[in-house]
């Protein structure tokens, strides 16, 4: 009770920023994913934190978190996948050099 | 008696059937033989019949008192004079001569219209018990000859016409005896245009040739004309009288009177003020005048000569051409009482015929044409009786005529056919010797004819004519003498170039007869050419069977030998009874009803005519007997040498009768004809084809308005439509294009811009996302 909730939310936000930052930014696919990761953690960190500040008793804020979790670690297994076709076929990993739909 | 009387409507039925059953019978009409003895054999019926007609009539006893001679009748005037009826107030006593009454009279109705009856029927009085007779002897002779002279012609191949010939024949016979016993005047004229029919078909008969086929339109038309002026006495006597029976009109005063004071108003041209008497006997004269061959309707007759030759001798010499004066006799009291103009005139016309008509046979060559315009003068002598108000005299004469005269036409078909179809009397000669019972019929009926004093009765019927032309007009009585004269001269002629001389030609040289004493059969239908008559009259040198012709058949010279012995015997009736002491008149006139006298004088003249025309026709025929066919007419070098010769041509060319009616009648029809269509042509055509150029023209103006001012308004409409889709054009082309294009180019432009957007940079895609999620929470925080 003594750390003010906003200072969590701070920190979410802090840390989506700087994993948004790294999605938009990094040049290589994985670091992409690694900051899409970023993301949806901070965006747990938020959830948990309504949760716990707001109706700790309801498990709601709890499943969410779970559902993240669980869709974040699909999602990174399946964009995984991808890069790795992608670099299969295009023997690289530079999210830059996969620009085929350019106009 | 009376029942022999009421069979008198069965003498025209018997050839009437005759006919009837050959045209409509093909088993018979192709039998030639038996149709022609049909008709011989119903006529014989029709004489037997006519003949116990006749001897009623002679017995009953109106005639028997007739027939005695009385003592009181004064001996007057053998004819009547004709009663002036308008002046009937001072000859009082002038009645009109009235026949004697008929000794049957039978009717039957025939037709009714509303109250109207047409009442038909036959009567037997003295007139038309002597016409029965002669026409069913004088017929029956030429029908037994006919046999005879149509096997011997030519029909073209088509045979049967010879049974067809025999029907026409018992067609006429059928009509003449109806004619004859006709008591009404329209039976009358109904059986007088039946005649004019046979005749058309008869003289036609050979209807192959043009001239036939000519001279019977030619007799149909005139005779026509003629019927024109009968039928308008009949509506005349219809009119007045009521009825149509003769007897109402001929046996009645006070009918004869009211007839003869009726007078058409004064005020009418030309015939104003006549009495109806004088126009209906006028108009049933100019019937006669066309029918019996008067001038000027007369120009039928010659041509009518293209018939067969027994046509000829029946028609055109005894029988049809005596209707005529046959019904003038009929209607004698009619005449009478029409008065002296009307008689006059009759007389005049019968005076002048007689007259011309001989001279033109002085000219003529053909043998029948010579017959046939004595036949006219002679009717013109039975006119000109009848006229001067010699009944008995002119009806004397009409029987004796027809035996004569039928006697010599019959003898010219002998003629004709025994020298071999030679008709111009310039080639005959030689033949008494070589056909005598021709020879000596011919004589017979010549010297008839020519009045051959006291053995002939041609001589007494003349004299009586002579007699009553010489009480009513000198003048007339000096043509009639001078008449006289040249018919003896002019049958003079005939006998000495066709009989007398040598034979001039072929044929003539080998005519020849069959003798009477022939004990070979002699076939009724010779069948000449056929190389079989080498039996028959083998005589002399004529092996010669031409193409036609060899000896005459006794089937022809018999009848010729009856018509003989008929002209002979006639003169029994009409010898004067005085001689005999018996009373005045003779038989016949007392038969007949009327007066017959005898005078010297007279007598005399007419025998010294009739002497100085044989006498001048030897000297100037007989002695220069024609050698050859080309020898000029002596009579014609005679005249040539007197500076006359202009004249005998006249008479040989008919004084250019046919010539002028041809230039007047035929040739002004066609010009009149060509005048219509002149102006048919030109003026009514013309019209027309006016009427036609101005439509033309009217559409040639609508034409122009059409192509220049409608179409003009349409091409500028045209062009304003034109003006206005070029602008649309434009506008489409450059403005609404424009738009469209534009669009496409904005497009185009964008998408240029926009695609950069693309850069297939997934975190481009990325920052783009994120541009637009601030945005939406920029939108949701400040609205």
């Amino acid at each position: 009770m003594a750390i003010p909730l906003s200072w969590y939310l701070l920190v979410a936000g802090a840390l989506f920023c700087i994993g948004l930052y790294g999605a938009l930014a990094r040049r290589n696919a994985v670091g992409i994913l690694m900051g899409i990761e970023l993301m949806l953690n901070a965006v747990n960190v938020n959830l948990i934190a309504f949760w716990r500040y707001q109706s700790p008793a309801a498990f709601t804020g709890q499943v969410f978190a779970l559902f993240t979790i669980t869709v974040a670690a699909a999602e990174a297994a399946v964009g995984l996948a991808l890069v790795i076709a992608v670099f299969r076929s295009r023997k690289t990993v530079n999210a830059d050099e996969v620009d085929l739909l350019k106009w | 008696m009376e029942r022999v009387l009421n069979l008198t409507w069965l003498i025209p039925l018997f050839p009437l059937l005759a006919a009837a059953t050959i045209t409509f019978v093909p088993q018979i009409y192709y039998k030639k033989k038996l149709s022609a003895r049909l008709t011989i054999g119903m006529m014989s019926l029709s004489l037997v019949l006519a003949a116990l007609v006749f001897v009623a009539t002679v017995a009953a006893p109106d005639t028997q008192a007739r027939l005695q001679p009385s003592e009181a009748a004064p001996a007057g005037h053998g004819q009547v004079e004709a009663v002036d009826e308008a002046h009937s107030g001072e000859t009082a006593a002038e009645e009109p001569f009235l026949p004697p009454r008929p000794i049957l009279e039978r009717e039957f109705h025939w037709m009714a219209t509303g109250t109207t009856r047409l009442v038909l029927g036959f009567w037997v009085d003295p007139l038309t018990a002597a016409m029965l007779v002669m026409v069913t002897l004088v017929g029956l002779c030429i029908f037994i000859y006919s046999q005879g002279y149509m096997a011997a012609e030519d029909y073209q191949g088509e045979d049967a016409r010879y049974s067809r010939f025999f029907s026409y024949l018992g067609l006429f016979a059928a009509s003449m005896l109806g004619l004859v016993i006709a008591d009404n005047i329209l039976l009358l004229f109904i059986c007088w245009e039946l005649v004019g029919l046979c005749s058309y078909l008869l003289i036609g008969f050979w209807n192959w040739k043009k001239s036939a086929a000519d001279a019977a339109l030619k007799a149909f038309i005139t005779t026509k004309i003629g019927d024109a002026g009968f039928f308008i006495g009949i509506f005349l006597l219809y009119i007045y009288t009521g009825n149509m029976n003769i007897g109402h009109v001929i046996h009645n005063p006070e009918v004869l009177h009211q007839l003869a004071t009726t007078t058409l108003p004064a005020t009418w041209p030309i015939i104003g003020g006549a009495s109806i008497a004088s126009l209906a006997a006028l108009g049933l004269f100019i019937g006669t005048i066309g029918k019996s061959a008067q001038v000027p309707l007369h120009v039928w007759l010659p041509d009518a000569m293209e018939g067969p030759t027994p046509v000829s001798a029946l028609i055109h010499a005894a029988t049809m051409v005596a209707a005529g004066v046959f019904l003038v006799a009929r209607m004698f009291p009619l005449f009478q009482v029409a008065g002296p103009g009307t008689m006059g005139f009759v007389a005049w016309i019968g005076g002048i015929t007689a007259f011309f008509a001989a001279t033109i046979a002085i000219g003529q060559y053909d043998i029948k044409r010579v017959l046939a315009y004595s036949t006219i003068s002679q009717l013109g002598y039975m006119v000109l009786a009848l006229g001067v108000g010699g009944y008995v005299a002119g009806f004397f004469h009409l029987i004796t005529h027809a035996f004569f005269k039928a006697l010599l036409f019959l003898g010219s078909g002998a003629v004709i056919i025994g020298a071999h179809h030679v008709q111009d009397m310039r080639e005959m000669g030689g033949l008494w010797k070589r056909l005598p019972k021709t020879f000596w019929t011919y004589l017979i009926g010549m010297l008839a004819l020519s009045g051959f004093p006291f053995i002939f009765s041609g001589f007494w019927s003349k004299d009586e004519i002579l007699l009553d032309a010489f009480h009513a007009n000198p003048a007339l009585y000096v043509l009639a003498t001078i008449s006289a004269f040249l018919t003896a001269f002019y049958m003079s002629r005939q006998m000495f170039m066709v009989f007398a001389g040598k034979p001039r030609s072929h044929g003539a040289e080998a005519a020849a007869e069959v003798p009477l004493l022939e004990r070979k059969v002699v076939r009724a239908v010779p069948e000449y050419g056929h190389g079989h008559h080498g039996e028959s009259g083998g005589h002399g040198e004529h092996g010669r069977h031409g193409a036609h012709g060899g000896p005459l058949p006794l089937n022809m010279t018999l009848p010729l030998v009856v018509l003989a012995f008929g002209t002979v015997l006639l003169v029994a009736v009409g010898v004067p009874l005085e001689w005999f002491g018996l009373g005045e008149g003779t038989l016949f006139a007392r038969f007949v009803g009327g007066h017959a006298e005898f005078n010297w004088t007279v007598a005399g003249i007419s025998m010294t005519v009739a002497f100085a025309g044989y006498a001048v026709g030897y000297l100037v025929y007989g002695r220069n007997l024609l050698e050859t066919v080309h020898d000029p007419d002596p009579l014609k070098v005679r005249l040539s040498r007197a500076g006359l010769g202009w004249l005998f041509t006249l008479w040989e060319r008919k004084y250019y009768v046919d010539e002028a009616y041809h230039y007047v009648f035929v040739q002004g029809t066609h010009l009149l004809a060509q005048a219509f269509a002149w102006f048919d042509r030109t003026v009514i055509d013309g019209v027309v084809n006016g009427a036609a150029a101005t439509a033309r023209r009217l559409s040639g103006v609508f034409a122009w308005v059409d192509l220049n001012v409608v179409d003009g308004l349409v091409n500028a409409l045209g062009w304003f439509g034109r003006v206005f889709s070029a602008i649309q054009g434009w506008v489409d082309l450059h403005i609404v294009d424009g738009l469209v294009n534009g669009v496409a180019l904005a497009t185009g432009w964008v998408g240029n811009r926009l695609r950069r957007l693309q850069t297939g940079q997934v975190q481009d895609y990325l920052m783009l996302v994120l541009l637009g999620l601030l945005i939406l929470i920029g939108l949701v925080i400040y609205f």
